[in-house]
């Protein structure tokens, strides 16, 4: 049996789909893969890829953030933050890195900014697959 | 043409532009009021999935009591108030109605003897509680229009510290409900800590065996501000979609106003272009009339 996907924002719905054979995601703990069957598990996200084998393709998108549910063959993801390969637009991003990575610089000790770099990293590392 | 008529005529044609205007305004509020409903059912399943997660792992931590954030406390020295107005007004009774409501539940904190603070979201909550002297954490403005989550993130994450820090006892949070484009409600609900019957498992439910990584606490520790957000997010969300059904129904009463006067003062031009030609008529009757006199005189 298939797993059934989930993933919601809290502004919308990102990816829905019934057919994926597996599921990788980034816990904080460590990255995990889940295959139909799995037992019920809820796990908490770092920032990273997230992706969805299905029979035909391989479908990736940044989640920074959140939570990750499985239940009965449902993975349901919970982000905060969550953006797919075609909304990105890589020079854009390749700045973004640029900017934050200089403000990181410029205050160590400043966890926020460093989350958001992480975040604009990833998102780089993401388009350019 | 007299002046009396001439200014009548000025006049209908002010209020024409004006009904013009009013008009526009109830077009553009009625179609934000869709899109801000399509925000609201779209940031449900979030919130909802939050909750439920939230309800599976209280039935499991046996410290979710002891969490600072679900923990109530005895004795309530600060309260909180979160209150959601408009940036813009010629939105009928929408600002005044929440601001009545908060208003009264400060009224009542400070009798208790508490201490109270106010954070305030739109420019028209704030020029209220400012000119009134109420002490104001913090405001922000620009937001109400079109609420983003990283908005409620903001002052979901100031609350909290707040809260967990001592500087807050509770925290209460004034918005308009939103229930149908004809029906919006002022309505206060507590925020923080969270109400128990909010997250507690529901009665008879099995939750189902969890794996958790990290352990169970420690996931309801990052899950439960983050329910404060949502929370706070939903709330703004109501209240842009009420702001514009208010503000469609305020300029729909102004233009249907607007129409009624033309309509009046129409009547009035009319009514005094008619008096004044009578009135020539009469001088004219007059002078001939006293013409004829002087001429059968001689």
């Amino acid at each position: 049996m298939p797993l059934t996907v989930q993933v919601v924002t809290p502004e919308r719905e990102v990816e829905v789909a019934a057919d994926a054979s597996m599921v990788l995601a980034h816990g904080v703990e460590g990255d995990v893969g889940i295959l139909p069957g799995h037992a019920p598990l809820l796990i908490a996200l770092g920032t990273g890829p997230l992706e969805i084998v299905r029979p035909d393709r391989r479908d990736a998108m940044l989640v920074d953030g959140g939570f990750l549910q499985v239940k009965d063959d449902r993975v349901i993801v919970l982000a905060e933050y969550a953006v797919l390969p075609g909304e990105i637009d890589p020079a854009a991003a390749a700045r973004e890195v640029e900017v934050l990575r200089r403000e990181a610089e410029a205050a160590p000790g400043d966890d926020a900014a460093r989350g958001r770099l992480a975040r604009a990293e990833a998102t780089l590392k993401l388009a350019g697959r | 043409m007299g002046a009396k008529f001439r200014k009548t005529q000025k006049r209908i044609d002010s209020i024409r532009s004006t009904t013009k205007i009013t008009r526009a305004m109830e077009l553009v509020a009625a179609s934000r009021i869709v899109k801000a409903q399509q925000r609201l059912v779209r940031a449900r399943p979030y919130a909802m999935r939050i909750q439920q997660a939230i309800r599976e792992l209280a039935g499991v931590s046996e410290v979710a009591a002891e969490f600072p954030l679900l923990k109530p406390r005895d004795d309530i020295r600060s309260s909180g108030f979160v209150v959601i107005t408009s940036d813009r007004g010629l939105a009928g009774s929408y600002n005044s109605g929440v601001i009545g409501v908060a208003a009264d539940l400060i009224r009542d904190a400070r009798r208790a003897g508490r201490e109270t603070r106010l954070h305030v979201v739109g420019k028209k909550g704030l020029s209220f509680f400012r000119f009134r002297g109420y002490p104001i954490a913090s405001h922000v403005a620009g937001i109400s229009d079109t609420p983003r989550f990283e908005d409620a993130e903001a002052l979901g994450e100031r609350l909290v510290a707040d809260f967990v820090s001592g500087g807050l006892d509770e925290v209460r949070i004034v918005y308009t409900d939103f229930q149908s484009s004809a029906r919006q409600v002022a309505t206060a609900t507590q925020l923080l800590p969270i109400r128990r019957q909010d997250v507690e498992p529901s009665p008879g439910a099995i939750a189902p065996l969890y794996e958790f990584e990290p352990e169970p606490a420690a996931i309801l520790s990052l899950l439960l501000p983050r329910y404060v957000n949502t929370v706070v997010f939903a709330c703004l969300l109501e209240s842009a979609a009420s702001e514009h059904a208010a503000r469609r129904r305020a300029m729909k009463a102004a233009t249907e106003n607007g129409e009624e006067l033309v309509k009046v003062y129409t009547r009035i031009a009319n009514r005094d272009r008619q008096a004044e030609i009578t009135g020539e008529i009469m001088e004219v009757v007059a002078g001939a009339e006293a013409l004829r006199e002087r001429k059968e005189a001689s």
